[in-house]
């Protein structure tokens, strides 16, 4: 026998057997092989104790990822129309209460009286989130008075 | 020599596992979980080395897998689909307010025990400190095909997808990764007998 050609192929195999990923007449191969020869026999039990520090998942992560799943599935198994009869819902929803609280009018022309009570420094002034594109408030409009009175207080 | 039986494609049974999630049977999610969870983690956990991380990755690798499943043509394996939306995710850089687990990587180790006695315990969190540590050492090439190899039974092609390498270099790495360990295990072991 070609002994190193034998260990190299033989080795490549062995790195199977811990895991169980051989077939059974492999695993066989292997373990003959390792009956006769002590340097393989040495490289396997290198990795089976490899293979026994192998990390483990979290402990509860696999419900997690489970329950996440189902959740995706309901979502992607909900007829199309009865989620666009939801969206329209709750688009009906929101319009309700918009134009109860005049939301919508204050909406529609923002800046009559805001800006003066922001430069006038009302702490508790919140302007509506149509005001601000990308979290930076929109300066259209703001009279240069204004203007000179926000810059002020940002100094 | 033929080093690996599987074929390129999934199995007839994961091929039915497939198609069982395709229809929606939470069954059939907790077995594929089951199935590929381990794997998954640990060579997000060898990329990364965050076990917080590993876990939201793997995670949302599950989630990218079942919305992606109508698209999986089956022309690889499961897990080997699996651990290359995995590596989109981490190359992604996949961020989402972390679940603070209280575990080091001792108690993570899956023992083949499930309940040692107190002595045994500490003699397997000694063990599993000694070569996790020597495992983390290895260069991230060497890291990736010795975990892929040895802890879940990659072939050396699979290997080679999962890292973005060929199959050639892939087994390459395997080899001087395990005579690393080898060289620097057998050094802990004589620096411990002469103490």
């Amino acid at each position: 026998m070609n002994r190193t050609e034998a260990c190299g192929d033989m080795l490549a195999l062995a790195s199977l057997h811990p895991s169980g990923a051989l077939r059974p007449e492999d695993a066989r191969r292997v373990e003959g092989h390792v009956e006769v020869c002590p340097e393989c026999r040495d490289a396997l039990a290198l990795m089976e104790r490899v293979h026994q520090a192998r990390p483990a998942p979290p402990m509860g992560l696999r419900d997690e990822i489970v329950a996440a799943l189902v959740a995706e599935s309901e979502v992607r198994r909900t007829p199309l129309a009865r989620r666009g009869w939801s969206a329209l819902l709750a688009a009906a929803a929101v319009l309700a209460l918009a134009l109860s609280t005049g939301l919508l009018f204050q909406a529609a022309d923002p800046f009559t009286g805001g800006w003066d009570d922001l430069a006038s420094g009302d702490p508790f002034h919140e302007p509506a989130d149509d005001w601000y594109v990308a979290g930076v408030p929109l300066l259209d409009g703001v009279s240069e008075e204004t203007l000179l009175a926000l810059m002020t207080d940002f100094e | 020599m033929e080093e690996h039986p599987e074929g390129s494609g999934p199995g007839s049974e994961e091929a039915g596992l497939l198609e069982q999630c395709r229809s929606g049977d939470h069954r059939a999610f907790g077995r594929l979980v089951r199935e590929f969870e381990g794997p998954v983690f640990r060579f997000v956990l060898s990329r990364t080395g965050d076990e917080d991380r590993a876990a939201d990755v793997t995670q949302e690798t599950f989630i990218k897998a079942l919305r992606a499943l109508d698209g999986f043509r089956g022309d690889s394996r499961v897990l080997t689909w699996l651990l290359a939306i995995a590596r989109n995710e981490i190359r992604a850089g996949y961020r989402q307010v972390s679940r603070r687990r209280e575990q080091t990587l001792e108690s993570m180790a899956d023992p083949e025990d499930p309940t040692p006695g107190p002595d045994e315990q500490a003699v397997q969190k000694d063990e599993v400190r000694r070569v996790s540590g020597a495992i983390e050492r290895l260069p991230d090439k060497q890291r990736m095909s010795v975990s892929l190899r040895l802890f879940d039974g990659l072939s050396f092609r699979d290997i080679a997808k999962a890292t973005g390498t060929t199959e050639g270099s892939a087994r390459v790495n395997f080899f001087h990764g395990l005579r690393k360990l080898r060289e620097w295990l057998h050094d802990q072991e004589d620096n411990d007998e002469s103490d």
